[in-house]
């Protein structure tokens, strides 16, 4: 950097005006020029261009090896960036065919259970983040038969809530995740009752004593409700110096994947023991039992004997002889 | 030397259709050297696309850029002691 001292602010500003000034009249001239004879602009562009324009058009269209080389490379990372863009575009619909199927599949259980008068079926509006409770919300009240105290179910026999809340076109599910919620569930596997309570975010757990096989894939079942399989336990946290140990269970479906639920019309009213204990073995029988299952037997005769296969075949039976 | 490759690069640019980097050059010369013969190419420019049948719109832009810069320059270039720093 050089400091001219000898010119000073004065001077300077003398220079600049008038550099502006030459500036601005010919700019003005030759636009006006300009748009009176453009056939001349454009015949004094060509000419002064013409150097400029020549090696352009042999960088665009030659065959040389130089501007071919150049103009494959950019054609090259141009197609890479667009199958880049096109792979990720390919990934989200795989995302969306798999959300799409398993709300399919979610909806043909529910018109299954649309057939049965003791359920209605619900679309869940709002799921716990996106309400300031730890609540599900559905889109059919009391308008529809929904009661307070009625369980809720997601597929068949998976008891996920009651619900606290109705109003004529809407209502609140407390879910047995939220965090106060109590009940007694049964654990498949020790076979003992346990109290068990909500946590929050999806997750409730069972608290048993110390000396418990309690392990992991243990069935969770709250026999208060109809056939009320509730989920399994997925992590046991057992410290040797406390007294208990709890196992935290979830359900089979994350909360944000519940798109449907199932609400029974009926309150569940009290029940004796051994409705209680026949509750639980028709779950536990029911957890072993493969639905929609056929007997076939196949006969037929070959060259080298008689053979004979019996086995299992879904959903009709065959019979052939 | 550096100002007409300078110069020659931009021409190029935007003659290959390159205009991120046309763009950069043009800019780069604006605020760099912010000499009006940026102008004279605009109005090579606009005359090579026959925008002189319709409006020179690449012209009046770079001849307002010009005045901006070397509006801007002149603000920037005084010191405390009334002189000027180049």
């Amino acid at each position: 950097m050089k400091k001219y001292s000898s010119i000073m602010k004065g001077s300077y500003r003398r220079t600049s005006t008038k550099r502006w000034r030459v500036g601005f009249f010919v700019t003005v001239i030759v636009l006006f020029i300009g748009l009176i004879f453009p056939q001349l602009m454009v015949a004094v562009s060509f000419v002064v261009l013409y150097p400029v324009h020549t090696i352009s058009v042999w960088y665009k269209n030659s065959e040389d090896i130089f501007p071919s080389f150049l103009r494959s490379r950019m054609e090259l990372a141009a197609e890479i960036d667009a199958l880049r863009a096109n792979i990720a575009n390919q990934n989200g619909t795989q995302l969306s065919i798999q959300k799409l199927l398993e709300e399919n599949q979610q909806l043909r259980l529910l018109t299954e259970l649309g057939t049965s008068t003791d359920r209605v079926s619900a679309k869940v509006i709002a799921q716990p983040g996106r309400l300031s409770y730890d609540l599900l919300q559905i889109n059919k009240g009391s308008r529809d038969g929904i009661q307070i105290g009625a369980p809720v179910y997601i597929g068949i026999d998976t008891v996920i809530g009651i619900v606290v809340h109705t109003s004529l076109t809407y209502a609140f599910v407390q879910l047995v995740t939220t965090p106060g919620f109590t009940s007694t569930a049964y654990i498949v596997g020790p076979n003992i009752f346990a109290p068990l309570e909500g946590v929050g975010g999806g997750v409730a757990r069972v608290k048993v004593p110390q000396g418990i096989n309690l392990t992991e894939g243990n069935l969770v079942l709250l026999p208060s409700a109809a056939s009320g399989v509730y989920g399994e336990i997925v992590s046991i946290e057992n410290l040797p110096t406390q007294p208990e140990q709890f196992g935290y269970v979830t359900p089979p479906l994350p909360l944000q994947g519940i798109l449907y639920v199932s609400v029974d019309r009926y309150i569940p009213g009290e029940r004796s023991e051994a409705q209680i204990n026949l509750a639980i073995k028709e779950s536990i029988q029911s957890y072993f039992r493969l639905d929609k299952v056929d007997l076939f037997v196949t006969t037929s005769s070959s060259a080298t004997g008689l053979a004979s296969t019996t086995g299992v075949a879904t959903p009709t039976a065959t019979v052939t002889e | 030397m550096l100002r007409i490759i300078f110069l020659f690069l931009l021409l190029i640019s935007i003659l290959t259709q390159s205009y991120y980097l046309a763009g950069a050059l043009y800019f780069g010369y604006l605020t760099w050297y912010s000499g009006y013969e940026i102008v004279v190419l605009a109005i090579l420019i606009d005359g090579y696309y026959g925008s002189f049948y319709t409006f020179p719109t690449f012209t009046i832009v770079t001849f307002g850029g010009w005045l901006f810069f070397t509006y801007l320059k002149r603000l920037l270039l005084y010191t405390g002691g009334n002189e000027v720093i180049s």
